[in-house]
């Protein structure tokens, strides 16, 4: 007996803790170890992030979030039901989706991965020390790089961030923001605590600071709805900015599957239909592709559609409509299933 | 979860449950340090393993198990902590050089270690092992990999099979 005789479990735990390059190599050392790399898919980018499987959606009032997905059958199916994750609400609070990255929700202090049916519950957030203490608005935000599982356990952080209303007038001369130093409250899925984290000490960093601070919401893919706004956007402006509505012709059917969910359903497009797209009316952009030149829109009927800029094609991705009725759209997340399921896994236990 | 702590008693005496060796070898060790392996915990929190009872392990010898429980004992006060969230950044330092120490041995105790670990299930001691093979792994070829691990040279059939599969994912030896 020696290492070449490892069982298969052993063998997954070492080799699921390798980059791609050493993994690919390890799955030349022998028949066992390459049956491993093959059935645990260690190599293959399946589990990663890499489609859009729905568009989460926060709705205004006591209602839990809606899930807009294409019905599927198949065995690999997302729970779009996130009220099923969280303990009970007291009525007439809901779970409210509050972020989401690449394939995790934050979902009323649980980190949620629907494609995997699992959770975590986040311990409380010690108080705050220092430059922020006293404030009491946060926003928490969530943030998990996929790509950086290959190389090591996978791993989330939620970072507390301060969440500051400006009156310009009441702002003191000479007064800064963020404070130096900027400690904030990170937690870590790989120490399972909150730790204080010192984010920006030089004081010439702080242009930058901001700019990141406000971009961390583009990460968590959180778009609002313009409907949410005081100003409707009308569609046919809309158009002429994008270049919608440059050749009637050109807003064929798709031929291409929007990869929307993992059964390869091919999608109703706009051929299928009876009635033409309306683009003279009011529209509102619910989300965007993460990684195509892809819009998702939702038209004045409640229905979705994915415009792509590149072919300028339409394409009908279904209805949405709000269960209850005189409730406003709140905020969409287009959410990308990530399918390991190692990453809660060893947490829950805990 | 937290250790379990049924059987503490009143008094603040540790309970203490007996394992024996493949050999033969009886060591008395704190119950909550045992229950890091998840297949013991389940006969601990039955109320096994006290008095003359002792409960065997017949794939882990005395050398092996005492190496083990070195570990089980340096963790269990930080497992008892539910993650120890109380820990200071001291402990958790104290900890990883423990760990780094702890692995810096002989292939062959090293195997061992990895075998015990993954019978008795200890979920710190498995990760801990298995990082240490990949990192002797890390950066080698294929046959050095072999070498490393002390496999046995591949037959000329087994030698052809790996010069095929390299071709596979040739962006890894650039």
């Amino acid at each position: 007996m020696g290492m070449d005789q490892l069982p298969e479990d052993v063998v997954t735990g070492i080799l699921s803790r390798l980059a791609r390059r050493c993994l690919a190599r390890s799955r030349v050392v022998c028949r066992e170890w390459r049956a491993t790399v093959d059935a645990r898919r260690l190599l293959r980018t399946d589990g990663l992030p890499l489609s859009v499987g729905g568009i989460f959606v926060n709705v205004r009032g006591p209602a839990p979030a809606e899930f807009l997905a294409r019905p599927s059958k198949g065995p690999n199916r997302i729970s779009g039901r996130i009220q099923d994750y969280v303990q009970p609400l007291p009525i007439p609070m809901c779970p409210y989706v509050e972020g989401c990255c690449n394939g995790l929700l934050l979902v009323d202090n649980n980190v949620v991965n629907p494609a995997t049916r699992q959770w975590a519950r986040l311990p409380p957030c010690p108080p705050i020390h220092g430059e922020l203490e006293g404030f009491d608005d946060y926003k928490e935000c969530l943030v998990f790089d996929p790509a950086a599982a290959v190389s090591s356990p996978p791993h989330y952080e939620v970072f507390l961030v301060p969440y500051v209303y400006i009156d310009v007038n009441l702002v003191e001369e000479g007064s800064q923001w963020p404070p130096s130093p900027c400690v904030i409250q990170v937690f870590s899925s790989r120490t399972t605590r909150w730790e204080e984290e010192r984010l920006f000490d030089e004081d010439n960093n702080k242009r930058d600071a901001m700019d990141a601070n406000s971009e961390w919401d583009s990460d968590n893919d959180s778009i609002r709805d313009i409907i949410d706004c005081d100003e409707k956007l009308d569609f046919g402006s809309v158009a002429s900015i994008f270049g919608l509505d440059e050749d009637d012709n050109k807003r064929d059917a798709m031929d291409e599957n929007l990869e929307w969910d993992s059964d390869n359903d091919n999608f109703r497009d706009i051929t299928d239909c009876d009635e033409k797209l309306d683009f003279g009316s009011i529209a509102s952009i619910f989300g965007f592709h993460p990684f195509r030149e892809v819009i998702f829109l939702r038209m004045w009927n409640d229905r979705i559609v994915a415009y792509h800029f590149n072919t300028l094609k339409v394409q009908e991705l279904g209805e949405f409509e709000v269960e209850y009725a005189g409730r406003v759209i709140a905020e969409a997340f287009v959410y990308t299933p990530f399918w390991k399921r190692e990453l809660l896994m060893e947490w829950i236990k805990g | 979860m937290a250790a379990p702590e049924s059987g503490d008693g009143n008094n603040g005496a540790a309970r203490m449950v007996t394992l024996i060796s493949s050999d033969n070898t009886r060591f008395e060790v704190e119950a909550a340090a045992a229950s890091l392996s998840q297949t013991l915990q389940l006969t601990i929190l039955d109320g096994g393993g006290g008095g003359g009872d002792g409960i065997p392990l017949p794939n882990v010898d005395s050398a092996t198990l005492s190496k083990v429980l070195e570990y089980c004992i340096k963790h269990a006060p930080a497992a008892a902590n539910g993650g120890a969230p109380n820990a200071t950044a001291v402990d958790r330092a104290e900890l990883e050089r423990f760990d780094n120490e702890f692995v810096n041995i002989d292939q062959s105790v090293l195997y061992s270690l990895i075998m015990a670990a993954h019978n008795l299930e200890i979920e710190g001691l498995q990760s801990l092992v298995a990082k240490k093979v990949a990192d002797m792994i890390k950066g080698k070829s294929p046959m050095e990999i072999r070498r490393t691990l002390g496999f046995p040279d591949p037959t000329p059939e087994e030698q052809a099979e790996m010069n095929a599969h390299m071709l596979e994912y040739g962006w890894a030896y650039e």
